[in-house]
């Protein structure tokens, strides 16, 4: 009985061990074939997707409307599982550390540090990107898409969104909210104990912007990591958050763990402003009841930031070329307008309206139209792009030590 | 005990199982704490240790969550303590008790630290009402017990968790040994007060050590209540080592090593106290 349990055992592992030694299409590779074997090489696989699961809104449209049409037009099984920035790359160093050519994940959604992390530890397969016969649509023209936070994707990365952070207001509580960063100053000191901001992306996102424009712009860090500039500007945002601090929420001495508290004090009136780092929100957040119907957004003329957000497939994807295909599909025109309704997610598209098709782009408009939103030229006029991620990493780090 | 060896041979090999099911999950865990604080495996970078010895954050996180454990524990105690003295040798009281008593253990910790939010935050069910009957002049002024430096909303929430679970092993013990010592001493003359103080307490105390022990380090480590009601500055333990583990700097991963390994040690020490008073007693 237990010799045969035993040997039973041997089979077993012997059978793993045989399925282990041929290695799967890696994405390199399958970029070099025909779309159209890469599409048959798909069907019947299973990606697994490593996303960041912390909106309903956007896990409702993957698991909702994304999953079942790739299952029925291309057979791929497409599976979710949390995880983001530096978790997937820890994960994956492990993995390459502990030499596993197959991997789990075939799929996950990144940018900036974390794709410029993974780069930099050659966790990501590429290129393959520029092979997506969709990708020929994306708005190359655009800084903010065609590069991650200056950085080139290179084919390692496929863009599928863009946010643009914003200020959202509450039009039955602040008649005239503050336009620009000094009328911002005067209204938190005006208004003790009414603002505050997030110690997770999203605040982080808005002090990065205050970082520029408190220092002459965006242009004064492009071109790489300077820490002589780094730390001049950080002197400057510190003394302006210092300056502020004695009359934001809790007089500065807690600040909300991450948006989705930062909405919750804005929703209770605890507080008058909360923020996205996507512009829609004010609409999309109130149409689920979450904050105020009478909630706008706001961008500040200083400037506000914006990205892109990609997907990327990981050195050891189990099924890379399934992979290409779901980054593909979520690049077609149906995809990225589904994507924007604000009553799915309001995420913006990355493609360019005017390489589609007549009809897509009258689809596209109607959709982005809304009032309540803010206008499409109001937000390129504002928008700044990302700047080297290091100086996310610093001021982050900075910002923990010396003001939390 | 009347069997000749300590040790007999039939028991042997329980022993040994139960020691490897909990031994080498345990070893193995502190073996990677300790070769990812020595940077021997994951992204480390070297100095983590001596980077965290001297960081201020780290101690005072520790501070915070050595007085939310202990602050947590001592008023379940002394709640389930008092619930089990004064209602317990009713039969039909006590089994109400139990059953009012057993009613928070299956609730998720998640769902309690959210309802502790809606009750207890300045835009809360308490604030409302406080507000409404003109106590305050609005919610906002209501007290911030929520996020707040002392954790005391943290700290109701494990209280509202943990004292349920000490009260139904008080309770527990007060009905297996309690009338008997008590009729004895009170029949040889012992007041009531004496009797609670030198036999029911010192009794149930030491029959219930165990189980405090096992809140305190629960607590000291446990994440979902933390990071729903625990304030930004200073840090939980659980919440510092999380936020050390996920940060963009990849050098500060040894940290996050170093500080889980002074978690366990402090909750270590516990036990060991435990073991230490047990054989003083």
């Amino acid at each position: 009985m237990r010799r045969g349990a035993i040997s039973a055992l041997l089979l077993a592992s012997i059978a793993t061990g045989c399925t282990r030694t041929a290695p799967p299409l890696s994405a390199a590779d399958a970029a070099k074939l025909p779309w159209d074997t890469i599409v048959a090489r798909a069907r019947g696989a299973t990606v697994i997707w490593r996303m960041w699961r912390g909106d309903p809104s956007i896990n409702s449209f993957v698991d909702k409307w994304v999953a079942p049409r790739l299952e029925s037009q291309y057979g791929i099984t497409l599976q979710t599982v949390a995880g983001q920035g530096n978790e997937l790359v820890d994960q994956l160093t492990v993995e390459k550390e502990a030499g596993a050519s197959t991997g789990v994940a075939s799929l996950m959604w990144i940018n900036g540090e974390t794709f410029a992390a993974m780069r930099a530890r050659k966790l990501l397969a590429g290129p393959w990107s520029n092979v997506l016969p969709a990708a020929s649509a994306v708005d190359s023209a655009s800084p903010i898409i065609s590069r991650d936070f200056e950085q080139d994707p290179a084919g390692y990365e496929s863009p599928w969104g863009t946010v643009q952070l914003a200020l959202i207001y509450d039009t039955a509580r602040v008649a005239s909210p503050p336009r620009t960063v000094a009328e911002l100053a005067t209204w938190i000191r005006a208004h003790p104990g009414r603002f505050t901001y997030d110690q997770s992306f999203a605040g982080m996102t808005f002090l990065k912007g205050l970082f520029y424009s408190l220092n002459g712009g965006v242009d004064t860090f492009k071109g790489g990591f300077d820490s002589t500039r780094y730390l001049a500007g950080r002197t400057k945002l510190f003394a302006w958050l210092d300056s502020i601090e004695p009359s934001l929420w809790r007089k500065g001495t807690q600040y909300p763990a991450d948006v989705a508290a930062l909405h919750r004090l804005f929703a209770n009136r605890e507080i008058d402003f909360t923020m996205s780092n996507n512009q829609n929100e004010a609409v999309t957040k109130a149409m689920q009841g979450v904050l105020p119907a009478s909630s706008r957004a706001l961008v500040l003329r200083d400037g506000t930031i914006a990205n892109a957000h990609f997907l990327g497939i990981p050195f050891n994807a189990p099924s890379a070329a399934a992979a290409m295909v779901v980054a593909n599909f979520l690049l077609t025109p149906e995809a990225q307008l589904e994507k924007q309704r604000p009553t799915v997610w309001a995420d913006g598209t990355v493609l360019s309206l005017a390489r589609l098709p007549a009809q897509w782009r009258a689809r596209f408009d109607s959709v982005v139209n809304d009032p309540r939103l803010v206008p499409n030229d109001s937000l390129r006029r504002y928008a700044s792009p990302e700047v080297s991620p290091r100086y996310h990493e610093r001021l982050q780090d900075d910002w923990r030590r010396m003001i939390r | 005990m009347n069997s000749t060896s300590v040790f007999p041979r039939a028991s042997l090999l329980p022993l040994i199982m139960a020691g490897a099911l909990l031994g080498i999950p345990m070893l193995i865990g502190t073996g990677y704490l300790i070769a990812g604080a020595l940077g021997v495996v994951g992204n480390a970078a070297p100095g983590a240790l001596g980077r965290v010895l001297g960081d201020a954050q780290v101690w005072r996180s520790a501070l915070l969550s050595l007085w939310i454990a202990a602050l947590g524990t001592a008023v379940s105690l002394i709640g389930a303590v008092s619930v089990a003295l004064l209602f317990s040798g009713n039969e039909r009281v006590d089994r109400a008790i139990r059953s009012i008593a057993a009613l928070p253990l299956p609730v998720p910790t998640v769902a309690a630290a959210v309802a502790m939010l809606l009750l207890l935050s300045q835009s809360g069910w308490l604030a409302r009402v406080a507000s409404q009957l003109h106590l305050i002049a609005s919610p906002a002024d209501f007290p911030a017990i929520v996020n707040d430096p002392f954790a005391i909303g943290l700290i109701t929430a494990v209280v509202w968790k943990e004292m349920p679970f000490l009260t139904l092993v008080a309770l527990s013990l007060q009905s297996l040994r309690g009338p008997a010592f008590i009729d004895a001493a009170r029949t040889l003359g012992a007041s009531r007060i004496q009797t609670l103080r030198t036999i029911t307490l010192p009794l149930l105390l030491r029959g219930m050590a165990p189980s405090i022990i096992a809140v305190f380090v629960f607590v000291l480590g446990s994440l979902e209540l933390a990071l729903i009601l625990a304030p930004s500055a200073p840090l939980a333990l659980p919440l510092l080592i999380q936020e050390r583990r996920t940060a963009l700097d990849m050098a500060s991963h040894g940290e996050a090593y170093v500080i889980a390994l002074l978690a366990t040690g402090l909750a270590l020490l516990a036990v060991l106290l435990h073991e230490w008073l047990r054989e003083d007693a």
